[in-house]
């Protein structure tokens, strides 16, 4: 009984040139929007790998300074060209550690946030910077967005799937094919089942043979666990506009009405809601200018500035032990007050920031909330994190580098402090994030 | 006179259409909502964009007593003004840096942009006056149209007309007349509205003439959508069919051909990355004047140079103070390093948009959207306006703080020389205005004229129709 009707079914979908464009457009596009993301992370594999191998050849390169002047084979004019000396191992010209948010395994899939966020920074002693390596970027380009595979799928995949199925039972009234299968001994809701089913098994076919095929042959890690709940995500979601279809056309007998009505779910879903959302976030929790977050830690630093001797020798008061005494070179003082003052600056800037970040962190967690208003949403999210190109993750790249930048201070200054020189094999153990 | 009776008939037809009705309600509510939050937006930032640019002004000429080359390093800040018409078409605002760190020897490009800090979720869903105009109107055009003509043909009523003696042509005029009265029935009251919300007959007269000229430009897209829709549905057999070529239509021109032209522009003409640029500048950088370096090869024929000049052999015997010259000599020789670098980067920008006049040639809604971002004074060359404009600014701020210390440094007090408040109170101020004529950069006359290619073609359509003699 099954496989009649979808044989029928079949026949008819078949000559449909709806259909045809779709089974033709389809593979296309997901094809193109995989190749693009495969690209863009496979470019973010290569910085990771050049910028890795440029570090390791600035530390090798003073490493083998530092044992020729060990063996007295060379010296050095300035105290700034020691590469012994702690302050040129972590904060002098090009040193210091870059730390990444390495692309995850599905990374092609989704381009989310990554065009605005910067996935790599570099940390010394006093300064933390994320890598902006789109800064250059035509912000056109950026008002488009990134055509990636999230966007086919939240987007463009449910048009095709109304663009099947909008007239699934209206066409059969319409043409006057409805009278001749109600006489048939099987009900009326059955065939729309199967006519559904088999049209929901067709596009979910193409779909994922797409995803399938063009992951395999791009390299994209399809093989892996992880890629199981995608799939079953993508059919769940094909399943759900599908399923828009049947309750339309159950209740409407125009094609063109649920043609209308199925267009404007998608509006709903994929434009308005989402629109509105982020609109009522945003009100609700206004994120105060950038603009006035710039001249706020301008005054922070310009105040702690005026202050630093008074800093220093409170300080210096409190961690006697800290300090060395008698003779020290021009720049010991000069440098222990001046990490010394750049350490109140940043504790200020940080509160300075919370006071920017909370209600960012408020707007997110209202959007959160209403996300399941809108299962597209709820789809291009979730897509984005499986990807890890989220806003969020991102984001935590400077948390990240705040972590290690706390390690590679504790590893330099003590010893800075003790004026205590690095030996070329020292200069090679010095610590490394560990990413994976 | 039956083209009249056509048209009013068509009109009430629309007028008793539920679905048609409620769906134009909504669309000018989301518009209603749209203007009135774009207005709070924009004046929260313009408010908070002269706030800070005042405090930044008051920490420069509050800066303590310092060399004038300290302060140049200390530096100050631009912040991007925002055009009122970001209300209606916010274009690239959203993605362009608002601060601009101006400091010596080095010009730096704006950062922190809006949309980082928007958990813009679905990011381009965002709503705007632009966004529904460029997505939502099309749609309801198309609903309200495009059974016009075959659903007469279905229901029969095609031969009847015919056999009454009315003419295609006025058929499909008149068809054509009611869609865009309709149009202008809901687009009229957006217009006043937004007038009046922004503030505009009391605003700077170029904001008007931008808003009329965005108002032109938007009835010439909508104009287009109106005629596909009439034109494919006096094609169609069936209205279903109908229904799906104008959606396939509106998806491909306003979803498909606009995301893949910035991806294809992209793709053909790279942009470099970032430390890629700086590690390019460094190595141009390297072959000049260092300011900071007397020792450097450039540096010592320079100083010979004016030594020569003035006949002395020690720069302590020179009438004024060498370093300030050379700092300055050497601005000027890093500012030329910066300029040919970025415009390296701002012709790969171009190369681009020329990538989107081609987008613009298959897309009307990409015309569109590049077209009426121009006019609204929010798209990359009005940013570009503004960072010319800052840099002028400082490298004028630059020359002013080395020629004090070039004239003042000089005998008991060159060694330790500082000034302070008196001076930086008379430093130059920024004051930047956006430009009062609209003036049609090069890269945008494609995109107007793939627009109004659009829309003659698009009428022709419209026209062919009217006048194919057909047998139903």
């Amino acid at each position: 009984m099954m496989s009649h009707l979808f044989y029928f079914e079949w026949l008819q979908l078949r000559k449909t040139w709806s259909f045809r464009l779709t089974a033709l457009i389809v593979p296309v596009i997901i094809g193109y929007s995989l190749l693009l993301g495969h690209q863009r992370v496979q470019d973010q594999h290569a910085q990771i790998q050049e910028l890795l191998e440029s570090e390791q050849t600035f530390y090798d390169d003073l490493a083998e300074r530092r044992r020729a002047i060990e063996l007295g084979e060379s010296e050095v004019e300035h105290w700034f060209q020691n590469p012994g000396n702690p302050l040129v191992l972590a904060q002098f010209g090009g040193s210091g550690r870059y730390v990444f948010l390495s692309p995850k395994p599905l990374a092609a899939l989704a381009a989310g946030q990554s065009d605005l966020f910067p996935y790599y920074g570099k940390i010394a002693l006093t300064n933390r910077s994320a890598m902006r390596d789109n800064a250059l970027e035509n912000p056109v380009m950026q008002v488009a967005g990134p055509f990636d595979f999230a966007f086919v799928l939240v987007w463009l995949i449910p048009l095709f799937v109304i663009t099947i199925g909008y007239d699934v039972l209206s066409r059969e009234k319409e043409g006057g094919t409805l009278a001749l299968l109600q006489s048939q001994p099987v009900s009326i809701q059955k065939i729309l089942l199967m006519k559904v089913l088999f049209r929901f098994l067709v596009i979910s076919g193409i779909v994922l043979l797409s995803v399938l095929v063009f992951g395999f042959l791009l390299g994209i890690p399809i093989g892996s666990q992880a890629v199981i709940p995608v799939l079953l995500a993508i059919i769940a979601y094909i399943a759900f506009w599908f399923a828009l279809c049947v309750l339309v056309n159950w209740f409407s007998d125009s094609s063109a009405i649920n043609a209308i009505t199925l267009v404007g779910l998608w509006v709903l879903f994929v434009l308005i809601i989402p629109s509105l959302i982020s609109l009522f976030a945003s009100n609700q929790h206004p994120v105060p200018s950038r603009a006035m977050w710039v001249t706020d830690q301008r005054g922070i630093q310009q105040a702690v500035n005026e202050e630093r001797h008074t800093f220093f020798e409170s300080w210096k008061a409190d961690h006697p032990e800290e300090v060395m005494d008698g003779d020290t070179p021009d720049f010991y003082l000069i440098w222990m007050q001046r990490l010394l003052t750049n350490e109140v600056i940043q504790d200020r800037v940080d509160e300075a920031t919370e006071r920017f970040n909370s209600p960012r962190e408020q707007q997110v967690g209202v959007i959160s909330k209403l996300r399941p208003l809108s299962p597209s949403m709820l789809m291009h999210h979730w897509m984005q994190q499986v990807a890890g190109t989220d806003a969020q993750r991102l984001q935590s790249l400077d948390g990240e580098m705040r972590e290690f930048q706390k390690d590679w201070k504790g590893y330099f200054i003590p010893r800075f402090r003790q004026l205590k020189y690095f030996s070329a094999e020292e200069i090679s153990q010095i610590p490394r994030l560990d990413f994976d | 006179m039956i083209i009249r009776q056509i048209v009013r008939n068509e009109l009430t037809r629309l007028v008793r259409d539920l679905v048609i009705l409620t769906l134009a309600v909504l669309v000018l509510g989301l518009l209603a909502v749209s203007v009135l939050t774009g207005e709070r937006y924009y004046q929260q930032l313009s408010s908070a964009q002269s706030e800070a640019e005042y405090l930044s002004r008051i920490q420069w000429e509050q800066q303590g007593e310092k060399n004038p080359h300290s302060a140049a390093h200390y530096g100050t800040h631009a912040f991007k003004p925002v055009s009122v018409l970001m209300i209606f078409e916010p274009g690239v605002t959203r993605y362009t840096g608002v601060s601009l760190f101006l400091e010596g020897h080095r010009q730096n490009t704006a950062s922190f942009s809006l949309a980082e800090d928007l958990d813009a979720s679905l990011r381009f869903a965002e709503l705007t006056p632009a966004f529904i105009f460029t997505y939502l109107f099309p749609l309801l055009i198309i609903f309200a149209g495009f059974r016009m003509v075959v659903a007469e043909k279905e229901s029969g009523m095609y031969r009847f007309l015919m056999a009454q003696g009315i003419s295609r042509n006025q058929l499909i005029w008149g068809k054509t007349a009611a869609l865009w009265i309709m149009v202008l029935v809901i687009f009229a009251p957006f217009f006043l509205f937004g007038l009046l919300v922004a503030g505009l007959p009391i605003s700077a007269e170029a904001d008007l003439y931008r808003y009329l000229l965005l108002a032109l430009i938007w009835m010439c897209y909508f104009g287009i959508m109106i005629h596909l829709t009439i034109g494919i549905s006096s094609f169609a057999r069936q209205s279903g069919t109908a229904m799906v070529s104008l959606l396939a239509i509106w998806m491909v021109i306003t979803l498909l051909i606009p995301k893949v032209t910035s991806n294809m522009a992209a793709s053909l003409h790279s942009v470099p990355t970032t430390s890629e640029f700086y590690q390019s500048v460094r190595t141009d950088l390297q072959q000049g004047i260092d300011g900071h370096n007397p020792f450097s090869e450039h540096s010592v024929a320079f100083r010979d140079s004016v030594l020569n000049a003035h006949g002395v052999t020690d720069v302590a015997d020179l009438p004024f103070n060498f370093s300030g010259m050379m700092l300055q000599e050497a601005e000027e020789f890093e500012k030329k390093i910066y300029d040919y670098h970025l415009d390296r980067i701002q012709s790969i920008h171009d190369r681009q948009l020329g990538v989107f006049s081609l987008g613009a040639i298959l897309s009307p809604g990409l015309s569109m959207q590049l077209t009426s971002m121009h006019i609204a004074g929010t798209d990359i060359h009005a940013f570009r306006h503004f960072t010319q404009e800052a840099e002028e600014y400082r490298i004028e701020l630059m020359r002013v703080l080395n020629n004090d210390l070039r004239d003042n440094a000089v005998g008991e007090r060159a060694i330790g020389y500082v000034t302070g408040r008196d001076f930086f109170e008379q430093n130059p101020v920024l004051r930047y205005e956006r430009p009062s004529k609209i003036t049609p950069s090069a890269d945008t006359i494609p995109f107007i004229l793939a627009l109004l290619s659009w829309f003659i073609i698009s009428a022709g359509l419209v026209g062919f129709a009217a006048s194919k003699e057909e047998v139903v």
